[in-house]
């Protein structure tokens, strides 16, 4: 038997556990301080934000998510902490995840004045939450291994024999804005019409890899003629030099359209620092703050159309998906679940 | 008993369970909650049947040959590595905790430059896909943990035990008649955590294109947002894990019961076979390979110390937290772990089973741990822990304080029981018994147990992110968003970072150690 | 025949055996005694082939067995050696224990071997038994059955009495015997009971300090 005594367990428990209990006390801010969960890199909301703090003297916490953790990161966090808030904005790349929130009772309403020339489908009729920035799928298409009068116009180009399909990649439709896009086009085709052109993805042997950027990295090594990723991804191989071309699909007139992605922003309800979450939101939801985006690489699909279109957008724009964000929402569960069946065996 | 012997097991008792198992039992309670109201048929999500069997089968398979590669592998070139110092030992565990990721990249542009040099030969190209890949990639990561454990299992044997043998059998006959048995145990620990680590990692197959069970779990979570339910259908791979570990556990349970003796550090150079020579040979290249793939790609994708400077400067912040919680996350460990150890060792002579009970935490998923570290600590009318610095450090006590105590227990199988009654008899108080018997006789044990917490707690994301407090991230968040980003430069002067991080970390620890161990021999006898 | 010359053996800067210089012939026993840590368990571990000298060399029954640098592997000796600790295989039973070291030889000797061995030592009823069941007493009693096993032509014996009572002792010592007089190993007793020493009729060295200080063979 081993021998105990208080004081040994004083020492060995109870102190270092003091000790611990000591440095993990916060230092008391004196300033006022804004805590913001933000499903968008790090990379390029950071600066955006040390901006805020330099002009309104609001100290910025911030919590970042990743793309790893495939989406369950944040919004689940935002879920098991709703009883006892420690958030006061959430800002997203996406919509899904904002409109699951506002479901879940995570969200509080604010219509913020900045945001008052945004184009109505844009903004959560409620005042849940505001679009901010934007992105769209594309296919990102290698130049060395697609001469241009051979590029792909469609998603459906992914299901062309004239493709090995071992040269074509789409990211899992199951986390992220894949699975948005999938849920978008269930939407859009129908959920039959849907499931069926992934099914043929599958049946064809097309890859399914880890993540957006994965499709990016793979198209940028020339292991895939091509492939389906976001703006943002595609972006940031075109400024590395990268030998790509973005390729904006179903532009026909009788085309579908590709699915835009607005970024939302919304208030947390029972934020503890609510007054200054407000005025985040009212400094991130600006035209001015909307070109900022625009010229830094956050947003690649303006929001407002008084704002400039990136150099990579065809002149006059592209054809969007018609669908609205509240039907592609609705079709989430029930895609994944479909998708979940087709593509994890 | 003494009334301050039981106030010291609760109170010693009562943390372990509620730092380590409280965020488990959170969960579990959350989920009988959610099926007691109206949600009976989630318990058939426990149940895994048609496709979600396969994935489970699949994963298994994948997990267990894994699991024995690694063991193999780490196995033999621990042999070969038996004799030798230990001053490698931090180089292991760095490479150990390296993310999956930074494995594959590495090993796939490796094999791209392979394959670039084999096609104009009129060779194929080897494809770094599907099970085959995955499976050598993911052993690949995780054997500089098989080789490390396996060398602590060697090192941990009556030397007398093993010279016993040699004066009777030739070397090769020693190995598996006796060395092989003995360091079961330790293996058999060994195999189990490389099981269970690939059982719930999706990242390698993800990469690899293929599927597994923990990815259903992730996609179950990310459709529902329900806890519950992604808990119940993560139980698979905890009864899956136990029953693995339990049938091994039964077939090796008699090395355990050792009585003690010199130490087998440095042996005289065994003379193996030829054929078991050329295996040793074959672990050591896999070992060096794993050793300078990835550390020279990262050296290369850096691209100069000018820019891996600024990106460590540009992550001071995240250095700093970083160390600061993976250095505290230890000392939590080594605090609670001993005490669990202690306990598992006394009943593990009746109840050999118990220290199972340790890998319980480990089985789910880091993001389900997360959410049960919101139920148990985001209690603002009870306590202001919540949002403190300290909750990423109970998020890496929650996960690793059981290899902690594994560790610990594994070498306390190894130690005289009467060492411990001698020290009971002897001490004059407690705490002195502590410090000058026990403790030191631990300390092997509490090094290793520290920085294998250490590296874990570096590469934790999951759990972390989900109670980070706001305004920190460690650098480990801060990689995985650059990676998203595509910043592969900035991702790999972070990983180097990190890898120095690490062996800056094993280097104090070891040196504090020494100190300690040249103050105990200092001490004034009286 | 064990032949010893010169034998040197540093462990740092500690000097664990200076020059020692001895023989021992078959059915012969020396007896080393000494204080602790004059050397005596170093000088066994360096005949049966576990430590290799840093001068001088062994010789066992006429072949150099160690010199400086190189040693035959123990198990080509064939030496039997009682450990100062019983240092059984715990994973093993009594009689797998036993019978480890007679896989060389035809199952039924060996069989016959195990069956006499568990008589003479009184162990037959432990013969099932792992180490962890075993009081030190019988484990001492195993070890010595493991070492006399193989019928080795030098035993080396490392306090091998060490936690028997008075009754069981000399039972002990008569098996020892019969060994000795069955095989006519060449023994190496290292004690510190002059009793025992002379209970095995033998020849007694004295060591202090690394050094032969009395006796001699």
């Amino acid at each position: 038997m081993i021998g105990f005594s208080f004081r040994l367990t004083v020492s060995v428990h109870l102190l270092p556990l003091f000790l611990l209990l000591l440095c993990s006390c916060q230092p008391r801010h004196a300033e006022r301080t804004v805590v913001v969960y933000a499903s968008i890199d790090q990379v390029v909301s950071e600066p955006i934000l040390k901006q805020f703090e330099t002009a309104t003297g609001i100290r910025v916490l911030p919590v970042y998510d990743v793309e790893a953790t495939k989406t369950t990161g944040l919004a689940n966090r935002l879920i098991a902490e709703k009883p006892h808030p420690q958030a006061d904005v959430f800002l997203s790349g996406e919509f899904s995840q904002t409109l699951l929130l506002k479901n879940q009772g995570v969200l509080a309403a604010y219509r913020s004045p900045a945001a008052a020339d945004l184009p109505a489908q844009f903004a959560d009729a409620d005042g849940f939450w505001t679009g901010i920035g934007g992105r769209a799928r594309i296919l990102l298409v290698n130049t060395r291994r697609v001469p241009r009068d051979r590029f792909p116009r469609s998603i459906f180009d992914l299901l062309d024999e004239r493709w090995p399909a071992d040269q074509l990649a789409i990211g899992l439709p199951l986390f992220g804005t894949s699975a948005t896009h999938a849920a978008a086009l269930y939407a859009a085709l129908g959920p039959e019409k849907a499931r069926d052109f992934y099914r043929r993805l599958r049946a064809r042997g097309v890859r399914v890899v880890d993540g957006n950027s994965v499709v990016r990295n793979l198209v940028v090594r020339g292991d895939l003629a091509f492939g389906l990723t976001d703006t943002d991804d595609a972006c940031e191989a075109l400024r590395n030099g990268a030998p790509v071309a973005i390729v904006v699909p179903d532009q026909a007139e009788s085309g579908l359209g590709t699915l835009a992605i607005p970024g939302t922003a919304a208030l947390i309800a029972r934020a503890p620092h609510p007054a200054e979450g407000r005025q985040l939101l009212d400094f991130l939801l600006s035209k001015a703050m909307e070109e900022q985006l625009a010229a830094m690489g956050w947003s690649q699909v303006p929001l407002r159309p008084s704002v400039a279109a990136p150099a990579w957008l065809p002149p006059g724009g592209f054809k969007q998906m018609s669908v609205n964000l509240a039907d592609v929402f609705a079709q989430l569960s029930t895609s994944k679940k479909d998708l979940t069946d087709i593509f994890l065996r | 008993m003494k009334t301050s012997g039981i106030l010291s097991r609760g109170i010693g008792g009562f943390l372990f369970v509620l730092v380590v198992l409280g965020p488990v039992l959170a969960l579990a309670a959350r989920s009988i909650h959610d099926v007691a109201s109206g949600h009976a048929d989630w318990l058939l999500l426990a149940l895994p049947t048609g496709r979600r069997l396969q994935l489970l089968l699949q994963s298994v398979g994948f997990a267990a040959s894994v699991a024995l590669a690694g063991t193999c592998a780490g196995f033999v070139a621990a042999t070969a590595l038996w004799r030798w110092r230990s001053g490698f030992r931090p180089l292991l565990l760095v490479m150990a905790l390296l993310p999956a990721y930074v494995h594959t990249l590495a090993w796939s542009t490796a094999f791209a430059a392979l394959n670039a040099l084999l096609e104009p030969l009129g060779f194929a190209g080897i494809p770094l896909r599907g099970w085959g890949g995955a499976i050598f990639i993911q052993t690949m990561a995780l054997l500089p943990a098989g080789v490390y454990l396996a060398l602590v299992g060697l090192e941990s044997l009556d030397r007398n035990l093993i010279e016993a043998a040699r004066l009777a059998a030739p070397d090769a006959k020693v190995l598996g008649r006796v060395i092989l048995p003995l360091a079961a145990p330790m293996l058999a620990a060994g195999a189990g955590l490389l099981f269970l680590l690939s059982l719930i990692d999706y990242t390698v197959p993800s990469l690899c294109l293929v599927n597994v069970y923990a990815l259903e779990i992730f996609a179950e979570f990310g459709a529902s947002n329900e806890p519950g339910r992604a808990f119940l259908l993560s139980l698979p791979l905890l009864v899956v894990t136990l029953a693995a570990l339990s049938f091994a556990h039964d077939r090796v349970k008699h090395a355990a019961q050792t009585t003690g003796g010199p130490r087998a550090a440095r042996p005289l150079p065994p003379r193996w076979p030829p054929w078991f020579q050329r295996l040793q040979c074959g672990a050591l290249a896999l070992l060096a390979l794993q050793i300078a793939v990835p550390l020279a790609t990262l050296g290369v994708t850096a691209s100069g110390w000018r820019a891996t400077a600024d990106a460590v400067s540009a992550a001071r912040n995240e250095v700093f937290f970083s160390f600061g919680v993976c250095a505290a996350t230890a000392l939590l460990c080594l605090a609670l772990s001993p005490l669990a150890a202690l306990w598992l060792w006394q009943r593990s002579h009746r109840n050999a089973s118990v220290w199972l009970l340790l890998f319980v935490p480990l089985a789910v998923p880091a993001p389900l741990a997360g959410i049960g570290l919101i139920a148990l600590w985001n209690q603002p009318d009870w306590h202001p822990l919540y949002g403190t610095r300290l909750m990423p450090v109970l998020a890496g006590a929650a996960r690793f304080c059981s290899v902690a105590a594994m560790v610990l227990l594994a070498q306390l199988r190894q130690t005289d029981p009467l060492l411990f009654d001698a020290t009971r008899v002897f001490q004059r108080r407690p705490w002195r018994g502590w410090w000058r018997v026990r403790l030191p006789m631990l300390a092997p044990g509490l090094l290793a147990a520290g920085c294998i917490v250490f590296a874990l707690a570096l590469g934790e994301l999951g759990a972390t992110l989900i109670v980070a407090p706001p305004g920190h991230a460690t650098l480990t968040m801060r990689i995985y968003n650059y990676l998203h980003y595509g910043a592969s430069a900035t991702v790999a002067a972070l990983c180097l970072t990190m890898t120095l991080l690490t062996l800056a970390a094993a280097g104090l620890a070891a040196a504090a150690l020494k100190i300690w161990h040249r103050v105990n021999s200092n001490e004034d006898p009286s | 025949m064990i032949s010893v010359s010169r034998l040197t053996k540093l462990f740092g800067n500690t000097t664990a055996l200076d020059g020692v210089t001895l023989s021992v012939a078959p059915g012969q026993t020396l007896a080393v005694v000494g204080p602790s840590g004059c050397g005596k368990t170093t000088l066994l571990r360096l005949v049966a082939g576990l430590e290799k000298p840093d001068e001088g060399e062994v010789v066992l029954h006429g072949t150099v067995a160690s010199r400086p640098g190189w040693a035959l592997p123990p198990h080509e000796r064939n030496v039997g050696f009682v450990f100062q600790s019983a240092a059984l295989w715990p994973h093993m039973s009594v009689a797998q224990n036993i019978s480890f070291g007679m896989n060389a030889r035809p199952r039924d000797q060996a069989r016959a071997t195990l069956a006499a061995l568990l008589d003479q030592l009184d162990l037959r009823e432990l013969a099932g038994r792992h180490p962890h069941q075993l009081s030190g007493g019988q484990a001492r009693r195993v070890a010595l059955a493991r070492a006399l096993a193989p019928q080795p032509r030098i035993l080396l014996l490392d306090e091998p009495l060490t936690n028997l009572d008075g009754e069981l002792k000399s039972r002990v010592l008569g098996v020892i015997q019969d060994a000795i007089r069955a095989t006519r190993p060449a023994v190496i007793h290292v004690t510190h009971d002059p009793a025992e020493a002379a209970a095995l009729g033998a020849q007694t060295l004295t060591l202090r300090e690394g050094r032969i200080v009395g006796g001699g063979a």
